[in-house]
């Protein structure tokens, strides 16, 4: 395959920069509102039980695809059952950016981003590009960086470290939210990482894995540091949005860059439901890779 | 007019075109003779490889059409794909290389064009070097050059001939620039719409001053100044060049001075769509794309607030990511990243140091010059 031909195809580089952006951009900035507001400080263990529960999954789908040649039908049959779950996501996604779109930060603009959205995916969808979608994530990413240095650089002058707060609070209410929201990317990437689209080998998929882990690990470290910087979350509980806004009201003299995090957020559902979407498509049309 | 003058028609001599203008470096330009022009690209890439593809296109026109590239550098598959969509175009007449251009375009409705339009011949040589593939039609002083990359909107002439010194200040300001002049009247609209709350407080004041009691509402005020903008444009492009100053005179005084001062419109609104204004024409082959992006994002800025604006940027980036004319992304060297051809993307390294030609151009021969010290060995 020449040079040219492999830049039409999905790399690595990008599913990578696509976990990244998932596992960074949501799972760190956003937890469901129902598992913040009653999270408190214990809001760090979703942490942890994010980083096992997408270790397993990416690490069956390599199994899956290590045994796919010999048991061809069965594992096949094994990953079409994984488009309920898609399917589920995607609802649970559409739940979710509803609630956003809805609470006190977006007031009545709610609805308009909404349709927004909507207008966005069927633009993902006339593009017929699956590739469209990483390589948006590409760009995106810098602006994530920028987004994340703007917000957390001026927390560095506002350290106040508890420790008890590691031993608070009551854990078992936040585990169905958050079981519930881990499971969308992953079977997204899952598929695209078999479908024909992306004609990934095994040994890319163990590098995925391992930004899976890397990005699993970083977001249980930032989610215990955070519980210890700033303890818990606070005014923005009930939308789901960790507080890392009250820090960056350092940047401007009167406001809050509320909406830089709330534009991240959206951005990054955005970007998500599109994956998703794109996935199911690309499997629905395209198949398993049976080359590999 | 005789028939032998009408076979010898008369040419413009050369001049340095007005939108390649260079401090240092070649100053000639193309005319409106196809075999001037191809001879000064011939002057400069004497190689037996330079291909010519000569075609007709036009029923009454009979426009001659010549396909150029380098045979052992251009990616065949481009050449055959080029020269196939030349042969499918069937109208009456071509009377400008745009005409071909957008033709050439694979998308039925586009925003970008799939080819770009250079009046030099140093540039077309360069781009031919490339891999890519030079499009010349006759009667007219643009050649055409596929494919084409949103980078070279942010590539001067001026980087190569003036030394490497701030390239990459130059290009990052030029991208930036673009943002702003797509991007600040639709953001000013959203904070002093939605979000006020970002505003620092003594900028707020003196906004709220500045608009208070006045005519308009903020978003049909922009709208106005932007249209305003727009007619002062046109007029000063089509006028001869001693109106068009003073059209602009009438432009700053009217419009930018009494409009605010009687309180027609506000000084924030006129100002912010002046910076815009400006930074448009830091990528001349983008304006009318700017034009059309900055009205569309001000609407919805002015409408939707910024989460609408940054849902709008999203889809804009993925239909320009989404764009791959010709075997070569959009937005390549940027996404999909390619790490060899950062030394000519956003920087730039000096040339001895671009061993390779860009992997965002289909080529069949990716090695550029020998290193340095493959240079001293041979010696």
């Amino acid at each position: 395959m020449t040079n040219n031909k492999r830049h039409q195809d999905i790399n690595l580089r990008q599913l990578c920069t696509g976990y990244f952006l998932y596992s960074i951009g949501i799972k760190v900035l956003t937890l469901p509102s129902t598992l913040a507001n009653q999270a408190g400080n214990w809001a760090w263990v979703s942490a942890i039980i994010g980083v096992v529960f997408e270790i397993a999954l990416v690490l069956i789908a390599s199994l899956i695809l290590k045994f796919t040649k010999t048991h061809h039908r069965a594992f096949r049959i094994l990953c079409w059952l994984l488009i309920p779950l898609i399917i589920a996501g995607i609802g649970v996604t559409v739940v979710q950016i509803y609630h956003i779109a809805f609470t006190n930060l977006f007031t009545n603009l709610g609805i308009t981003v909404l349709v927004i959205t909507l207008i966005a995916l069927g633009l993902f969808f006339l593009t017929r590009k699956p590739r469209a979608v990483f390589r948006s994530g590409e760009i995106l990413k810098l602006f994530f960086v920028l987004g994340l240095i703007l917000a957390i650089i001026p927390t560095l002058y506002n350290i106040k470290v508890d420790w008890q707060d590691l031993i608070k609070g009551d854990a078992s209410q936040i585990l169905p939210a958050t079981a519930s929201n881990l499971l969308f990317f992953e079977t997204a990437t899952f598929v695209l990482a078999f479908g024909s689209e992306t004609r990934k080998t095994n040994r890319e998929l163990y590098k995925l894995n391992l930004t899976a882990l890397l990005c699993g690990v970083g977001y249980a470290v930032f989610m215990v540091l955070f519980v210890l910087l700033f303890g818990g979350l606070s005014r923005h509980q009930t939308m789901g949005l960790v507080d890392m806004t009250t820090a960056s009201q350092f940047i401007t003299n009167s406001g809050s860059l509320d909406w830089l995090i709330a534009t991240s957020i959206l951005a990054t559902l955005i970007l998500r439901f599109g994956v998703q979407l794109v996935a199911v498509v690309t499997l629905c049309k395209r198949g398993l890779n049976k080359n590999d | 007019m005789s028939e032998q003058q009408a076979k010898q028609p008369p040419q413009r001599g050369l001049a340095e075109p007005p939108t390649g203008q260079v401090l240092l470096g070649p100053r000639e330009g193309f005319v409106e003779n196809i075999d001037t022009n191809i001879a000064l690209v011939k002057k400069r890439i004497k190689h037996q490889d330079f291909k010519l593809q000569t075609l007709t296109i036009g029923k009454y026109t009979q426009t001659k059409v010549v396909v150029a590239y380098i045979a052992s550098i251009a990616e065949p598959t481009v050449v055959k794909d080029v020269v196939k969509r030349l042969k499918q175009i069937d109208c009456d007449g071509i009377i400008d290389s745009s005409y071909i251009s957008e033709s050439l375009n694979p998308d039925r409705i586009a925003l970008y064009k799939a080819a770009a339009a250079e009046e030099k011949p140093d540039i077309i040589a360069s781009r031919l070097l490339e891999g890519r593939v030079a499009i010349f039609v006759d009667g007219s002083p643009a050649v055409l050059t596929i494919p084409h990359l949103f980078l070279e909107n942010i590539q001067n002439s001026n980087d190569y001939y003036s030394g490497n010194a701030g390239v990459t200040m130059k290009r990052t300001i030029r991208l930036l620039g673009s943002l702003i002049a797509i991007l600040l009247p639709g953001f000013f609209l959203a904070v002093s719409l939605y979000h006020l709350s970002i505003i620092p407080l003594n900028t707020l004041e003196s906004i709220a001053n500045a608009t208070e009691n006045h005519l308009f509402p903020p978003i049909v005020e922009m709208i106005i100044v932007i249209i305003l903008f727009e007619i002062i444009y046109e007029a000063t492009l089509i006028m001869p060049k001693h109106l068009g100053s003073a059209i602009s005179i009438i432009a700053v005084f009217v419009v930018g001075e009494v409009a605010a001062t009687v309180g027609l419109l506000s000084a924030p609104t006129v100002l912010v769509v002046a910076i815009s204004g400006i930074t448009s024409y830091i990528m001349p082959n983008m304006i009318a794309q700017i034009s059309v992006l900055r009205f569309i994002f001000c609407l919805i800025g002015g409408f939707l607030g910024l989460y609408g604006l940054v849902a709008a940027f999203i889809v804009l980036l993925v239909y320009t990511a989404g764009i791959d004319h010709y075997g070569a992304p959009y937005l390549a060297p940027f996404t999909p990243y390619i790490a060899d051809d950062q030394k000519d993307a956003l920087t730039k390294v000096p040339f001895p140091e671009m061993l390779e030609r860009p992997r965002s151009i289909p080529n069949c021969n990716p090695i550029r010059q020998n290193s340095r010290e493959q240079q001293d060995d041979k010696q």
